[in-house]
């Protein structure tokens, strides 16, 4: 199958999700205003990579800044992935931040919250 | 039939594309043949195979896979065109995923079912099955798919030849595919209405309809012709390119020339200079040498210049036949778009008129949400010093304060409502009306309901749960909000505090606290049973408390287009907290605006300051000051006793009690009382009988009986009996210190 890129637009993220290597990249930041419009493409490509997943998916979620609504969407991403456990093919979330942004590792530790799957915090020095 | 447009087998598509290489018609078509027969052979096994596993799956009881197997089978039947086993298999493959639950695939099947009986003309099985996916589809509130199987709907009804039918479907159809602005869709439902209204006869609306459908096929038609000009751009390049490298090539066959008749030059030299006859025939024989190979180089050069130019005429006459279709296109199509232009402008006045009457009406909605906030003064009678920094991002705001005081305590709540704009305003209009509803009901009742930051939260998220009618389905709006909520009580000074997402924080002489919020919001979540925490926080005067949205700080902007982050606005809240409210608000606003620069503000802004100082209200419970007097309260319950005793608290009144009727006769004969709470059913003697006693000997002292019923049966009683007054419970506190304050000083 082929891999979904989409570049960052002025209010979007870039999406890099890789179907052989099963590296699953959202970078940026995500204020679209159209939520659901924006996201729709990744859920259908996610709803054929289940089907069909490399042997380790790993979602890195790179996100600086992101509103309620793409939060949403960002936690239906994990859901679609969380269906790959049950089917026993190894998922794991990898959630970027920035080591003075606290925020965003409060809000990623509210994620791993409410989903199964295993989270890895990768922290990165600020300039 | 319009039908097979749905169905997408592969060598439908595979036949189109035949038709663009008719020259390789043949070729194809017998390779296509022979895959087909290949492919045809492979089924039949194959489906064996499957049918063997279903078996098995059915054994072992895996559904999963039982489902899956099972529409692969109808799949493969439908491929080979054994429609009515595909169907059997289609429905087998459904039940199995009812039981499993999973709606997407029932969608997918009924659909195909649909389809196939469609083939069969069997229509009304058909409807039957794209009902189906549209139920599941309405359930799921999925858009597309809806029109989608409308269309289905319609087209089945059309071939039942219930054309009235079929448009009332189309018009379902159309309302939602002019939603989404999907112009196939709408162009398919225009062509199907002119259709349908064709063979009901209607000739004019048949018309319109095929004009709109006209019109939206030459605008997706137009978008093509556009595609078609860049590949022409594309071409006209490649010649070009070409025509460059021919150029090169003579060129460089000039060079060779050059150089054969410089080498023939020096071997003239050479055979004047020697003049032996030997050498001179090995000269000549050299030069015969030379003579042929110069020639053979003319003739392969010539053979090429003649198949490059063969190649570019064919090119060349190809893109001119291309162009030529082309242009053809584009000229009718010109008319058709001046036509379009005119309606377009038409058009366009009119959406400038209505987003002018929009912008007018969202100015209109600013004004109620204006008026629906806090006035000013009313934060200043509480908090002399406070700020209130709201900046909305749009016109109306997702963010929203709201204040409530009563006695010596005070409610602020900041909130933030998913969304911001129009959405964001609907979400805190409900938020604030919520929350006056909710803190009304308790600072009523204080003396019955536990008066907690935590449990307004709690009701809060009970209430919007409630009426936005949320179930938790995936599928559904996660509406809410995220809110920080603090209880000030300026007798203990204490503050109560409780957040949904959003903290509060605390600057206490150059110290700053965070008071954590709850990481869940307000609204359906996955923790929605876990109750609000209650965090409770001593007051020192001069303490600083600050309540906001994640709006301020998550502004993007700075030196680095990175986003401000809540530890710089914790850091600049210290910096400036030794100045002024008034003064730091100044700042707050400086600071964020330098900060934002030239981006576009990402969400609303709200940031309240307030100040704890001395407070004085005016006291309620002052016009309830019963010192020296005595009250008797004849209750057998302890409960009720209880909360009589916290309602009368502040009075200071002295309390006496009896547990029934007959204790209440006694102690009236002993001792001197000013007024009597008298409860009405008690044992052995009740309040009727044990008022009427009293009266007998005191008929001045006031006796109010309290009762649950409040039917006229009992009023009339009670009244007979010889009471004051009566009051029913549940108390209400203002009320029942009203009454008694009526006859406890008369």
């Amino acid at each position: 199958m082929e891999s979904l890129i989409i570049p960052s637009g002025q209010n979007t993220p870039s999406i890099d999700f890789n179907a052989q290597t099963g590296k699953l990249e959202i970078t940026g930041i995500s204020i679209p205003e159209d939520v659901t419009g924006f996201y729709q493409t990744v859920f259908n490509w996610l709803m054929q990579y289940i089907q069909n997943p490399a042997p380790n998916t790993e979602l890195h979620i790179h996100l600086n800044y992101f509103n309620s609504a793409s939060a949403k969407a960002i936690l239906d991403i994990m859901n679609y992935l969380e269906a790959l456990l049950d089917r026993n093919a190894n998922v794991m979330v990898f959630w970027h931040y920035l080591d003075i942004d606290e925020d965003m590792f409060s809000t990623g530790k509210e994620f791993q919250s409410l989903v199964k799957i295993p989270f890895q915090f990768v922290q990165h020095v600020s300039e | 039939m319009q039908l097979r447009k749905f169905i997408n087998f592969t060598y439908h598509r595979k036949a189109r594309q035949m038709k663009n290489n008719r020259g390789h018609i043949l070729l194809v078509a017998t390779t296509l043949l022979f895959l087909l027969h290949a492919v045809f052979a492979q089924t039949s096994n194959e489906i064996t195979e499957l049918e063997t596993m279903c078996a098995r799956y059915e054994q072992e009881g895996n559904r999963i896979e039982l489902a899956k197997t099972q529409s692969k089978i109808g799949f493969l039947y439908r491929d080979k065109g054994n429609y009515r086993l595909a169907i059997d298999w289609f429905k087998k493959a459904i039940a199995t995923n009812e039981k499993l639950g999973n709606t997407n695939a029932i969608k997918v099947l009924s659909t195909n079912i649909g389809y196939l009986q469609s083939e069969l003309n069997n229509y009304d099985e058909a409807i039957e099955s794209f009902r189906q996916s549209l139920r599941i589809n309405e359930q799921l509130n999925k858009k597309t798919d809806i029109v989608q199987d409308l269309i289905n709907i319609a087209l089945a009804q059309q071939g039942k030849q219930n054309y009235a039918e079929s448009n009332n479907t189309l018009n379902r159809a159309l309302g939602i595919a002019q939603e989404l602005n999907n112009l196939n869709a709408l162009k398919t439902i225009y062509g199907m209405l002119a259709e349908n209204y064709e063979k009901l006869g209607k000739q004019d609306k048949a018309r319109e309809y095929f004009d709109m459908a006209a019109s939206l096929r030459s605008h997706i038609q137009k978008e093509e012709i556009k595609r078609y000009e860049d590949q022409t751009k594309k071409a006209e390049a490649e010649v070009y390119a070409s025509q460059a490298e021919k150029k090169k090539l003579s060129e460089e066959l000039t060079r060779v020339y050059t150089e054969k008749e410089l080498t023939l030059r020096l071997l003239e030299q050479e055979k004047e200079l020697r003049d032996l006859r030997e050498k001179e025939f090995q000269a000549k024989e050299r030069l015969q040498k030379a003579h042929q190979q110069t020639t053979n180089i003319i003739l392969a050069s010539l053979i090429f210049i003649i198949i490059l130019i063969t190649l570019f005429l064919f090119v060349i006459f190809k893109q001119l036949r291309r162009i030529k279709h082309a242009n053809a296109l584009l000229s009718e199509s010109h008319r058709q778009i001046a036509e379009q232009k005119q309606e377009i402008e038409k058009q366009h006045a009119i959406v400038s008129q209505q987003k002018k009457k929009l912008t007018d009406s969202i100015l209109y909605a600013q004004r109620i949400q204006n008026a629906v906030l806090p006035p000013q003064y009313v934060f200043e009678k509480i908090f002399p010093q406070h700020f209130i920094l709201f900046k909305p991002r749009d016109i109306v705001s997702g963010d929203f304060y709201w204040i409530s005081s009563k006695d010596n305590i005070a409610v602020i709540a900041v909130a933030d409502c998913t969304g911001h704009g129009v959405p964001g305003a609907f979400m805190s209009m409900l938020g604030i009306a919520f929350l006056n509803e909710i803190v009304s009901k308790m600072t009523i009742n204080r003396h019955i309901v536990t008066f907690h930051a935590s449990e307004i939260l709690n009701e809060l998220r009970n209430y919007v749960i409630q009426s936005l009618h949320q179930t938790g389905r995936p599928s559904e709006a996660k509406d809410g909000m995220d809110i920080a909520l603090c209880i000030i009580d300026f007798e203990n000074n204490t503050m109560q505090f409780a957040g949904a997402h959003n903290p509060a924080y605390l600057i206490r002489k150059g110290e700053l606290q965070i008071i954590e919020a709850d990481r869940m919001p307000i609204g359906i979540y996955k923790t929605e049973n876990k109750l609000f925490t209650n965090r409770e926080v001593k007051l020192e005067f001069d303490d600083q408390i600050y309540l906001f949205s994640d709006g301020y700080y998550d502004q993007i902007g700075g030196p680095k287009q990175a986003k401000m982050m809540s530890i710089n606005f914790r850091n600049f809240l210290l910096e400036i907290s030794h100045l002024p409210m008034s003064e730091q608000q100044k700042l707050l606003e400086e600071y964020y605006e330098n900060w934002k620069g030239n981006n576009d503000q990402i969400d609303d802004v709200l940031v309240i300051g307030l100040k704890y100082t001395q407070h004085i209200l005016p006291s309620e419970t002052s016009e309830f000051q019963w010192e020296n007097k005595t009250i008797l309260i004849a209750e057998d319950v302890d409960i009720n006793y209880f909360l009589l005793v916290e309602a009368l608290k502040k009075t200071k009144a002295i309390i006496v009690r009896a547990i029934n009727g007959k204790e209440a006769v006694e102690l009236s004969k002993k001792q001197h009382f000013d007024l009597i709470l008298m409860d009405i059913r008690m044992p052995e003697m009740d309040g009727i009988e044990a008022t009427r006693e009293i009266r007998k000997f005191n008929p001045t002292i006031p006796i109010v009986a309290q009762t649950a019923f409040g039917d006229e049966n009992d009023i009339q009683r009670i009244v007979a009996a010889g009471c004051n007054a009566h009051i029913s419970k549940p108390i209400n506190l203002k009320t029942f210190l009203s009454i008694i304050k009526k006859y406890i000083n008369a």
